[in-house]
């Protein structure tokens, strides 16, 4: 393929890249453009494949010649990249040179604060493929005569030996992948756990709890585990506030509001608990006056909300009266 | 003598004149060759695929056999194909297509190990570090899992470049990606060896040797810096001799232009590799300066090249990352250290496969690897010495070079008994086998060559197999090459469903990017499917103090005023560390003051004394694992009671 085509098959490659704009599609025409980018790198540094007499690259009827008339001295071996045992070295480095043109563009992103994002990257490799396009075809112009380039049969041929085995690679690999993914497995641990929730998951200082109380909302999830009916507990300095069965259907997320009444306006800090089953979570509280912070976050929402389900709502407050010193 | 006579040389003295007659252009060996081989060799990866498919299950349902299914599989395939590809009548392009085949094989066992999202310790660090690009468009940013790989984002800039232009998810982007890296490397060692040897059998026959180092199956298929860096250090070396074979200046400058842009490419991936390729084109530089002669003008090339890359890396490590001195030298310095203690008598060595659930015949190949290597270099060192006046000048210089690269394999190998050596040792095998592969394949070739090839393949075929399963035994641990039950402190099995959820709450009600204290294992799941910051701790932020204090006992002023300083928000605490010793003996990270000596370093009073804290509030709670939050300003007040 010349020089122009293989620029013009680069920049086709992006344009589908940027339109297919993340679609399943884009994959192929990226690649493409990146083995594209890959050759024309190549083309534009060593230069392009020459072939020897009697090489296999060589050309029936073309006279033959090496990369700017020199011989590279290895015996049956391709000129573009002597290495005799892998016919197909040069689509390999030239896919390499593709694959890191991405890391390098996108370092040059950086350089001059462009974020790396699809279409700086796809401006990054046009540039670079263009600049290698021009380098190539310059070094093209100063070897005028250096002919016999390598035969496009002979590539073809390399492309098949490649691409048969990844096609069977592709078959064997992605029949056993889903094999295995889809075959059942072995259950996984179950585990329940309780959480704050809503207003409540923002607390980051101890919360002033108004007179009417304070609903708090928690999240109980369970997967992995059979329906239960455990209890959930409510303690308030330490102290069992109330106690209720709640039931925990199997793999679902429940949400519940536990009503915390009034503390008592002498400063103390308390901590409450909110237990369900065996764990537990919490956080401390304190009633109004006294050294409270108000908290924005827990002040904002401090009331049930409408059609919040209640639990622990019937105690009074009156369990954590009467004691003064903190 | 100038580079180009040098060039002549090569031709005028090729050792085993016959060899051109096999490489014949295209498939010409035949079309019922090539369908016999592609018929057998389909058959064999179909069964292998099977065989591996059989392993994996085994081994999930905890059934017996997981080791020997799996070793079946990979023998099952590598062994036809290491037939096919050195057979001499094999042509060029059939062994091209046997060596595509082979490659795109020997990725299967990490495919299925894990084909829908990170597994392994450094996956997790690799691929948040590339979703978090592919998020914010930013490089550099700091990776909490792994300090270090922030500095180096060469795999990740090219994981979330692949994500952003194609749509694939971060995880398939980067299947893409390694797979292709991975068949390059293979190809990329027999292109390397095919610019020492033109004996195109000698380049495949490398390639396979080369397949049997311990990190080519589990570690450099996975989704970290070096499986990248790693392949594109192969090919600057290819570039580089080829640089060196090239007759004219232009070409000359062409090739050492690629070498170079592979080299940059290779610094930015991956520290290591960017030293061991500085390293090994120096190594080139001297061999071909020693041989003098006819080798002044490519010895001046090799030399400039070396020089060049070797530039690159110091002011990319100086200017860009100055951090991997300080990450890298625990893995050598204090392994030399702990290595001059064992041969002074000194206690501190390892136990090598202590409480390993490998089967006898595996451990037992494990420590035969090192003695058919060494067997292999003794072989390979006798032959180069004898053709060394008729080998061409570069062939010979470029072996010596590969001879020395390989000879490091064994001091490596002694450093694995040493506990901070360990890790470097096995991080060096990848690098060391390029050299005993390169310098050993000629003397396969020479062995097969000789009377009696059938007897001699086969020796050389178990030899082969015998390595392949013991490198493997002795580099990965089986938790990484087989799934299993949840294991508490395993890296690969600590993605259970309760730490995944979570880690889900906290980022579904708190956010991504907040910095949290957890243990290894739980922040690798923070810190990856989390999208959070975790830190383990390290001597200079000893984060697991938090954990280590008693209940009623002070917690370091210093370690609380880091913590609110650096805007800490969280606590995860795992109360399995009280309960179980973790299945790979680490806590927190490598070099923790905690003892291991058997028992759960932890009591439960220690993991649940953060319930009375006032300055944690406990966010979340689960049979296990417990988020708290950091609320600095309540340090010293106190209360009634515990969330408990």
């Amino acid at each position: 393929m010349t020089t122009i085509r293989l620029a013009l098959l680069a920049g086709a490659g992006l344009a589908a890249t940027l339109a297919a704009d993340g679609r399943a599609w884009a994959a192929p025409f990226c690649v493409t453009a990146l083995l594209a980018t890959g050759e024309l790198l190549l083309r534009a540094l060593p230069g392009r494949p020459v072939a020897l007499p009697g090489s296999s690259a060589a050309v029936p009827g073309r006279p033959a010649a090496s990369e700017e008339g020199a011989a590279p001295g290895v015996p049956g071996a391709r000129p573009g990249f002597a290495a005799p045992g892998v016919p197909g070295a040069r689509a390999a480095l030239a896919a390499l040179a593709g694959l890191v043109t991405l890391p390098l563009v996108a370092l040059a992103l950086h350089a001059i604060g462009a974020p790396v994002r699809s279409e700086p990257l796809v401006a990054g490799i046009a540039v670079t493929a263009t600049l290698a396009a021009a380098g190539a075809l310059l070094r093209e112009r100063r070897a005028a005569g250096a002919a016999g380039l390598v035969a496009r049969r002979a590539r073809v041929g390399d492309g098949v030996a490649v691409a048969v085995p990844v096609l069977l690679a592709v078959v064997i690999g992605g029949v056993a992948t889903r094999v295995y993914v889809t075959s059942p497995r072995p259950e996984q641990p179950g585990y329940l756990s309780v959480a704050l929730n809503g207003w409540a998951a923002r607390i980051s200082a101890p919360v002033t709890v108004p007179v009417r109380g304070l609903a708090v909302p928690i999240r109980v999830t369970s997967a992995g585990l059979a329906t239960v009916t455990i209890p959930l507990r409510l303690r308030v300095g330490g102290r069992l506030i109330t106690a209720r069965p709640v039931t925990v259907g199997a793999d679902t997320v429940r949400s519940l509001t536990v009503n915390l009444p009034a503390l008592p306006p002498d400063g103390c800090l308390r901590a409450v608990s909110i237990s369900v089953g065996s764990t537990s979570t919490g956080f401390y509280a304190r009633g109004p006056g006294g050294r409270a912070r108000s908290l924005p976050v827990a002040s904002r929402t401090a009331a049930p909300g409408p059609g919040a389900r209640g639990i622990g709502a019937t105690w009074t407050g009156s369990g954590v009266r009467g004691r003064t010193t903190c | 003598m100038s580079v180009t006579t040098a060039g002549r040389l090569f031709r005028a003295r090729v050792p085993g004149g016959d060899v051109a007659r096999d490489d014949l252009p295209g498939f010409s060996g035949g079309v019922r060759e090539t369908a016999w081989c592609a018929a057998t060799l389909t058959a064999a990866a179909a069964a292998g695929a099977a065989a591996l498919v059989v392993a994996y299950r085994r081994a999930e349902w905890g059934e017996p056999g997981q080791f020997a299914f799996f070793w079946a599989g990979m023998l099952l395939f590598t062994l036809p194909a290491a037939y096919w590809g050195v057979r001499r009548r094999t042509s060029p392009r059939l062994r091209l297509a046997v060596l595509a085949g082979y490659a795109c094989f020997t990725y299967l066992p990490k495919l299925l190990r894990n084909p829908s999202g990170p597994l392994y310790h450094d996956e997790y660090a690799h691929w948040g570090q590339a979703h978090d690009i592919l998020l914010d468009g930013r490089l550099f940013e700091q990776n909490s899992i792994v300090r270090v790989i922030g500095d180096y984002p060469g795999l990740h800039a090219t994981v979330s470049s692949m994500a952003a232009l194609t749509g694939l998810t971060v995880w398939h982007a980067a299947l893409l990606v390694l797979i292709t890296a991975h068949v390059l490397l293979v190809l990329g060692v027999a292109a390397v060896a095919g610019h020492l040897w033109p004996d195109p059998r000698i380049g495949v026959a490398a390639a396979f040797v080369y397949s049997l180092n311990s990190s080519f199956l589990f570690f450099d298929t996975q989704l970290g810096y070096e499986s990248l860096a790693i392949t594109v250090l192969v090919w600057a070396l290819a570039c580089a001799l080829r640089a060196l074979r090239s007759p004219g200046r232009g070409v000359r400058i062409g090739w050492s232009a690629v070498a170079l842009l592979l080299a940059v490419a290779t610094v930015a991936t991956h520290h290591l590799t960017a030293i061991w390729l500085t390293g090994i084109l120096g190594l080139i530089a001297i061999t071909c300066t020693l041989r003098g002669g006819e080798l002044t003008g490519v010895a001046r090339v090799a030399w400039g090249l070396a020089a060049r890359t070797g530039l690159i890396t110091v002011l990319w490590m100086a200017a860009i990352a100055p951090r991997t001195s300080s990450y890298l030298d625990p893995y050598l310095g204090r392994a030399l250290g702990q290595f001059g203690g064992l041969a002074g008598g000194g206690s501190g060595g390892r136990t090598l496969f202590s409480q390993s659930i490998a089967p006898w015949w595996e451990r037992a190949t494990a420590y035969a690897a090192p003695g058919f290597a060494l067997l292999a270099m003794t072989g390979a060192a006798a032959l180069w010495w004898r053709r060394r006046r008729t080998a061409d000048p570069l062939t010979s210089a470029g072996t010596a070079a590969m001879l020395l690269v390989g000879a490091l394999y064994f001091p490596a190998t002694l450093l694995i008994l040493t506990p901070a050596g360990a890790e470097g040792a096995r991080r060096s095998w990848a690098f060391s086998y390029l050299g005993i592969a390169v310098a050993a394949a000629p003397l396969i070739i020479a062995l097969l060559d000789r009377p009696r090839r059938v007897f001699t393949g086969s020796l050389l075929l178990t030899g082969c197999a015998l390595m392949l399963v013991g490198n493997n035994a002795a580099g990965m641990n089986p938790s990484y090459r087989f799934p299993g039950p949840p294991v508490f402190g395993s890296d690969t099995r600590a993605a259970t469903p309760e730490v995944l959820a979570a880690a889900a709450w906290l980022r579904e009600t708190q956010g991504r990017e907040t910095r949290l204290v957890a243990d290894r294992y739980s922040g690798l799941i923070f810190g990856s499917y989390g999208e959070q910051r975790p830190a383990t701790g390290s001597a200079t932020f000893p984060a697991y103090d938090l954990y280590r204090a008693g209940p009623g006992r002070p917690i370091s002023a210093a370690l609380l005023e880091q913590l609110r300083s650096w805007r800490f928000e969280f606590l995860v605490v795992d109360r399995r560390m009280a309960e179980q010793v973790p299945d790979i003996k680490i806590y927190f990270e490598t070099n923790e003051p905690i003892p291991h000596d058997g028992r759960p370093a932890f009591n439960r009073a220690q993991l649940t004394k953060f319930d009375t804290m006032p300055w944690l509030i406990k966010m979340y709670d689960g049979p296990h694992v417990a988020i708290y939050r950091f609320d600095f300003g309540s340090l010293g007040a106190t209360t009634r009671g515990s969330v408990r």
